[in-house]
C-alpha cells in the first residue's frame, strides 16, 4: 500500500515532468546554463588623507551600475563578461571632515574634495556556482580594462579661532598626472582626459531565484584598476593682495587694501598606484536562458 | 539666359557666404586691451576747468607734443570725469610715477587754455590752483580730484 502511494511521484522525478505548483527549488539547482543580468548600486573608493597631526581615512561616494552575460561549462565552473560604469566623489562633509580630524581640529576649511570614475569598465573572468535550493552563491573574479578619472581636490584653510573675512589662508591643490608624459588628469576640468589601465575585479554575488526564468541578486565585489600615476601636491601661503607697483596701481587696486591672495606655491611629485581603488554593493535582477537541465535529466542524479 | 539662372545665383549665394566669412577673419583686436578705473576728477565751480598732470620731474612743459595731449582732462561745470587707464598700451604722464610719490595736479579754466598760447599760460602761471596728492591721499579722499579742493584733516 505504502509503495503504492509513492509510485506516482517517483516517476514523476525519473523524467522530469513537475508541475509549477511543485517546489521550484528542487530542481532550480545548477538548472539554467546562461543568465543576462543587471546591476546597479553603491560604490566606494577609500581614501587617506594626511594632515598635520596624523592620517585619517574616508570614502568617495558614487553608484556602480553594470551589464553581466554569464555563461556554465560544468555544474560549478563558468564564465562572464560585462560592461559597467561606476564613479563617485568625496562629499564636503565627509573629506573635510576627515581632513579635519587629520589637522587635529584647528582648521576651517572652504573647496572641493577629490573623486574617482570608471568608464567603462568591461571584464570578462571565471565563475564558479554553488547552489543551494532557490539560492546560488557565486564567487567571481574579473579581469579587464578600464578607462579611469581620478579628480584631485582644492581647498584652502584659515586659523579656526580667525575671522574668515580677513585671515590669511593657506591653499591646498592636488593633480594627477601620467607618470610618462606628464599629462594632468583631472576630470574636473575636462571631461575626456580618462587613462586605459588593467583592471581586476573580485566579488561574491548571491542570487535568489523567482518561479524559474527571474532572479534577483545581491554583489559585494572591489575593483582594482592598475596603473601608476603621478600625484601632485601644491601648498602655498597667502600674501597681501594690495602689491602696487607705481601711483595708478596704487589707485586702482585700492579695493584690494586689507586682503589676501595666493602667493607662490611648494611644489611636491610623489608616485602613486591603485589611487582609483573602489568596492562597489550592487542589487540586481536578471533573466536566467536555456533550457533547464534538470529537466532534461542532466543534473537530476545530484539530488 | 534662363538656364544659367540657377547657376548665377549659386555663385552669388556663395560669394555672400563668403562675404560673411570673411568679416569673421579681420575682427579687431581691440578687446585685447583692459581699462581699468584710476580716479574722478570732479569740477565744483561754476566753469568749465580742465585737470592736466605732468610727467614726472618735469613741472609744466614749455612745449606740448602730441604725448601730452593725453593728459589734459575738461571737465565741465558741476561735472564729474573719471580716468581711466588701458592695461599694456601707451603710458600716459600721469603713469610715470612710481609707489608712494606725490603728483602735481594743475587746474586750468578751459577758456584761459583756449584763449592762450601755452608757452604763455606756463610763464604766466594761469593756474587756478595746484595740488599735490600721494594716492593714500587719494584714496582718503574717496578717489576723487575735486575742484576747488575739498577741505578735509590729512
Amino acid at each position: 500500500m505504502v509503495m503504492a502511494m509513492m509510485l506516482p511521484a517517483m516517476n514523476l522525478s525519473a523524467m522530469g515532468g513537475y508541475d509549477d505548483e511543485e517546489d521550484d527549488s528542487v530542481r532550480l539547482p545548477y538548472a539554467y546554463p546562461t543568465t543576462l543580468e543587471l546591476s546597479l548600486g553603491y560604490a566606494g573608493a577609500p581614501y587617506s588623507v594626511t594632515g598635520d597631526s596624523g592620517k585619517a581615512l574616508g570614502v568617495m561616494s558614487g553608484a556602480s551600475f553594470f551589464l553581466r552575460f554569464s555563461g556554465f561549462f560544468t555544474k560549478h565552473v563558468g564564465a562572464f563578461i560585462q560592461a559597467g560604469v561606476s564613479g563617485g566623489e568625496a562629499s564636503e562633509l565627509g573629506y573635510f571632515g576627515a581632513l579635519n580630524r587629520a589637522d587635529g581640529n584647528k582648521y576651517r576649511y572652504s573647496g572641493y574634495g577629490p573623486g574617482f570614475e570608471y568608464l567603462p569598465m568591461l571584464l570578462a573572468g571565471p565563475v564558479v556556482r554553488f547552489d543551494v535550493g532557490k539560492v546560488s552563491f557565486r564567487p567571481r573574479v574579473g579581469l579587464g580594462i578600464t578607462w579611469f578619472g581620478i579628480d584631485g581636490n582644492s581647498y584652502s584653510r584659515i586659523d579656526r579661532d580667525a575671522d574668515y573675512r580677513t585671515a590669511p589662508a593657506t591653499y591646498f591643490r592636488s593633480y594627477y598626472s601620467h607618470p610618462e608624459n606628464d599629462y594632468l588628469v583631472d576630470s574636473h576640468y575636462s571631461g575626456n582626459d580618462f587613462i586605459p589601465a588593467f583592471a581586476l575585479s573580485p566579488s561574491i554575488q548571491v542570487m535568489y531565484t523567482l518561479k524559474t526564468h527571474c532572479f534577483f541578486s545581491l554583489e559585494a565585489g572591489y575593483s582594482m584598476p592598475f596603473h601608476k600615476m603621478t600625484r601632485t601636491l601644491y601648498r602655498a601661503e597667502a600674501v597681501d593682495a594690495y602689491n602696487p607697483e607705481n601711483f595708478v596701481e596704487e589707485l586702482y587696486l585700492s579695493d584690494r587694501i586689507g586682503t589676501w591672495t595666493e602667493g607662490p606655491g611648494v611644489v611636491a611629485d610623489e608616485f602613486v598606484g591603485r589611487v582609483a581603488d573602489s568596492f562597489y554593493v550592487n542589487l540586481g535582477f536578471g533573466w536566467n536562458i536555456g533550457h533547464n537541465r534538470n529537466e532534461r535529466g542532466r543534473y537530476y542524479h545530484k539530488y | 539666359m534662363k538656364k544659367h539662372l540657377f547657376t548665377i545665383i549659386s555663385i552669388l549665394a556663395f560669394a555672400f557666404v563668403l562675404s560673411g566669412c570673411d568679416k569673421d577673419i579681420r575682427a579687431p583686436y581691440y578687446h585685447d586691451y583692459v581699462t581699468y578705473g584710476v580716479l574722478d576728477f570732479v569740477n565744483e565751480s561754476y566753469s568749465s576747468v580742465t585737470f592736466f598732470v605732468p610727467a614726472k620731474g618735469e613741472g609744466l612743459p614749455p612745449v606740448l607734443d602730441e604725448w601730452y595731449m593725453t593728459s589734459f582732462y575738461e571737465v565741465n561745470s558741476h561735472s564729474m570725469l573719471p580716468l581711466d587707464c588701458m592695461y599694456d598700451y601707451v603710458k600716459s604722464p600721469i603713469e610715470t610715477y612710481g609707489k608712494g610719490e606725490a603728483v602735481p595736479f594743475y587746474v586750468f579754466d578751459t577758456q584761459t587754455l583756449k584763449n592762450n598760447e601755452w608757452k604763455d599760460v606756463v610763464e604766466g602761471e594761469m593756474w587756478l590752483a595746484v595740488y599735490t596728492y600721494t594716492a593714500t591721499r587719494i584714496i582718503e579722499l574717496g578717489k576723487k580730484v575735486t575742484y576747488p579742493e575739498v577741505k578735509t584733516a590729512e
